[in-house]
């Protein structure tokens, strides 16, 4: 397996570092379920309902369900407005963008020797997971500074300030630039050296640092799948696809400290850090499924998503800005002076948490005239191990520092986050060529310990209407999630966080055509 | 790429024709009747024929099909240039003793340098709480990760200026790959010094940008 990740990479060798923090692994696991538009609008419980190309991405026995072909196409438009809370002060972003339903095709395949089976065939194409957002806050802290984040790795590293600072550093985005920059350097206290950053003089004057962070983050998780489905006498159904997720994530995020007071001789005025980084990979994934029929009418299904297993490649390069006083003197710096004047690049594989979905439908009047069925009410019912997120080398043969690194980083990954449950629940109700749908998704809080019970809620509804071979759906899904953000984190010290509460408005459409 | 996605559906969406143009769009969510297929009784029989068809096209050009008997070397007739150790391999013309392998193919392993590691430490930032029990209200020891998000109930860890703290307390080794509080080495850096500014010395960046630029251009 890694040998094909291996060739899926680029062989170009740039300066190669490894960079995999845990948040990186909620990052691929926890998001609503996307699809159609139709499937959208009941809240994406397609467990066990199918008959609709998102059925490709949650149960595949579903694409079982085709007795005719399809294509389908379901462009959609985001919008966001994430409020924040840090330390008391609240900011408001809005930021809109474009976004991909479920698309795709289905072939269905008449068995010639038995009329009650038949077999489909699915490619579609799916944005897993939206990326495209915007996060402000601002506050004042007296409780600590970004600069201490710098000052650990430092110290941790265990060596001198002529290894990190050097043309091919060993910590050329954080330490590396504090210390060039004067953000952080060596001071004696009580006989002793220790490294201290200059935003924290402020702090010892019991005086609070004027802090703001805006992250922009870009991409999204996109997945191709091939779908194969068999309907087995009309009571059984079983199908699998194997997924390729396409991974493009770009953060940009910028962080800065002020002095607030107006004393020119307390040794800080402020610092200011961006860190940009961008992620891309592929990977390869299963999902398995099956759906049974105990009576008409009533569908029960069950889904197995394998861990999808990635080869992903960071490319990073920051810059900081420091403004000193006592005396006054400003310093800059690109952690490319760290990295032999290229943007770093690591390379590792990450896989992503098991999902196993239990389902059902119960469907009024399933007929073949269209002017005789009724309506649907279906619901699924979801577990995710995001706890169950793994890291690793992508090196043959990985340095027991990389190792190391990875056992504990795995080890965090295990220790912070829990299994999660995911609730579905919609329905439609059919009026010969018009159908209206409504429905709800519940994602609980993947985080074992956090300081905010995380959730995403999303009510929606939409219309649709079918006729003369063709089919056009309209839908409105409303996000209201409750998260945190952490800006840095310290060790033997509070984490400080900001409340994070995002609605988000999806208009997604969906056009097809049998064919 | 999301233009040319969104270009390239409605090309193949405008190119596909429905066959359902008078009628209702059938819905495979409900129930939908598929393409009439005449259902063929005799199935395995249909089988049985196409291999025998099949035996007799490739008899006309290899004398050996002629001697085959369906009744026993039932294998191979599927797949008369399989490799390995199949059974029936004398018939096959293409017979190779061995499975064969490439062992040519070279990987190329990117190559790794150094490991930027987060501070993982930082998130095993473990604190005693006292909370009060159910039963009598007496005082318990919980260990919780620690958050704030409020300058007034927190007060700054001022350890730091303890002499034996270890997260802030500038001891280099000597040797640069000896363990350290991360539990990873720290390898030497293995490109050239980076001269820091002078401490104190009062620069005029945009002055310096712009002697760089006039220097950049003579």
């Amino acid at each position: 397996m890694r040998i094909i990740f291996t060739l899926i990479a680029c062989f170009t060798f740039i300066q190669i570092i490894n960079a995999q923090v845990p948040e990186d692994a909620v990052r691929y696991s926890w998001y609503p379920q996307n699809g159609t538009a139709r499937a959208l609008a009941f809240g994406g419980a397609m467990g066990s309902l199918g008959g609709d190309v998102t059925a490709a991405f949650v149960n595949p026995a579903g694409i079982g369900f085709y007795k005719t072909n399809e294509a389908a196409f379901s462009p959609a438009f985001i919008l966001n407005n994430a409020k924040t809370n840090y330390r008391g002060n609240n900011l408001q972003q809005k930021q809109k963008n474009f976004s991909l339903g479920t698309s795709g095709f289905v072939i269905a395949v008449p068995n010639s020797f038995d009329s009650k089976k038949s077999n489909a065939f699915a490619i579609a194409f799916t944005q897993n997971a939206n990326f495209n957002n915007v996060i402000r806050y601002k506050g004042l802290n007296n409780f600590s500074s970004y600069s201490e984040k710098f000052v650990e790795e430092f110290v941790g590293l265990n060596t001198t300030i002529d290894n990190v600072l050097n043309t091919n550093s060993i910590a050329p985005y954080t330490a590396a630039t504090a210390l060039y920059t004067y953000l952080i350097d060596t001071v004696r206290v009580n006989g002793t050296v220790i490294v201290k950053g200059a935003p924290e003089y402020i702090l010892d004057a019991k005086q609070a640092l004027m802090q703001e962070m805006t992250k922009t983050t870009k991409g999204g998780m996109y997945e191709l799948g091939f779908s194969f489905a068999g309907n087995d006498g009309e009571k059984l159904l079983w199908g699998a696809t194997v997924g390729i997720p396409i991974v493009s994530y770009e953060s940009n995020t910028l962080f800065s400290e002020n002095d607030t007071s107006s004393n020119t001789a307390n040794n800080f005025k402020s610092f200011s850090f961006n860190d940009n980084f961008k992620t891309t990979g592929a990977g390869i994934n299963a999902k398995v499924g099956i759906i049974f029929r105990p009576k008409e009418y009533i569908r029960l299904g069950l889904a197995v998503h394998t861990p999808t297993y990635m080869s992903l490649t960071d490319s990073r390069q920051s810059f900081l800005r420091t403004e000193l006083e006592n005396p006054i003197q400003t310093e800059e710096t690109s952690s490319d002076r760290f990295t032999e004047n290229k943007r770093g690049e690591a390379r590792y594989i990450q896989s992503t948490p098991l999902r196993v979905i239990a389902s059902g439908s119960y469907v009024f009047r399933e007929v073949e005239d269209v002017t005789k069925q009724r309506g649907f009410i279906s619901a699924d019912i979801e577990y995710v191990n995001h706890k169950g997120s793994r890291f690793s080398s992508d090196a043959e043969q990985p340095t027991i520092d990389e190792q190391a690194y990875y056992k504990q980083l795995n080890a965090v990954v295990k220790d912070i986050y829990k299994g999660n449950v995911n609730l579905r629940l919609g329905g439609e109700v059919k009026f010969n060529t018009i159908m209206g749908r409504l429905g709800f998704g519940y994602y609980g809080n993947p985080y074992k310990d956090a300081p905010v019970k995380s959730n995403m809620l999303t009510m929606s509804g939409g219309l649709g209407y079918r006729n003369k071979g063709f089919f056009i759906d309209l839908t409105y899904v409303h996000l209201v999630s409750k998260d945190f953000d952490i800006p840095y984190r310290l060790q033997n010290t509070q984490t400080v966080y900001a409340d994070v509460k995002q609605q988000r408005g999806n208009i997604a459409a969906t056009v097809g055509v049998k064919f | 790429m999301k233009t040319v996605l969104f270009f390239l559906a409605i090309i193949a969406l405008a190119s596909c024709s429905t066959a359902y143009k008078s009628g209702q769009t059938p819905d495979d969510i409900y129930y939908a009747k598929g393409r009439t297929v005449v259902e063929n009784k005799n199935r395995y029989e249909r089988v049985e024929k196409v291999y025998e068809d099949r035996q007799i096209r490739m008899a006309a050009y290899d004398y050996r099909w002629r001697t085959l008997d369906a009744q026993y070397d039932y294998d191979y007739r599927y797949n008369p240039y399989s490799y390995g150790y199949n059974y029936g391999y004398y018939y096959n013309p293409y017979y190779c003793s061995f499975p064969v392998y490439n062992n040519n193919v070279v990987f190329v392993n990117p190559k790794n340098t150094t490991i930027r590691t987060t501070n993982l430490n930082s998130y095993n930032n473990n604190i005693s709480v006292y909370t009060p029990t159910k039963s009598n209200g007496t005082l318990r020891t919980t260990v919780v990760r620690g958050y704030n998000n409020d300058n007034n109930q927190t007060i700054r860890n001022t350890d730091y200026r303890t002499d034996n703290n270890s997260n802030r307390t500038y001891t280099p080794s000597s040797s640069n790959n000896s363990s350290n509080n991360n539990s990873n080495s720290a390898p030497a850096s293995t490109g050239t010094p980076v001269q820091r500014p002078s401490k104190g010395s009062i620069k005029n960046l945009e002055q310096d940008n712009l002697l760089a630029f006039l220097k950049s251009k003579m």
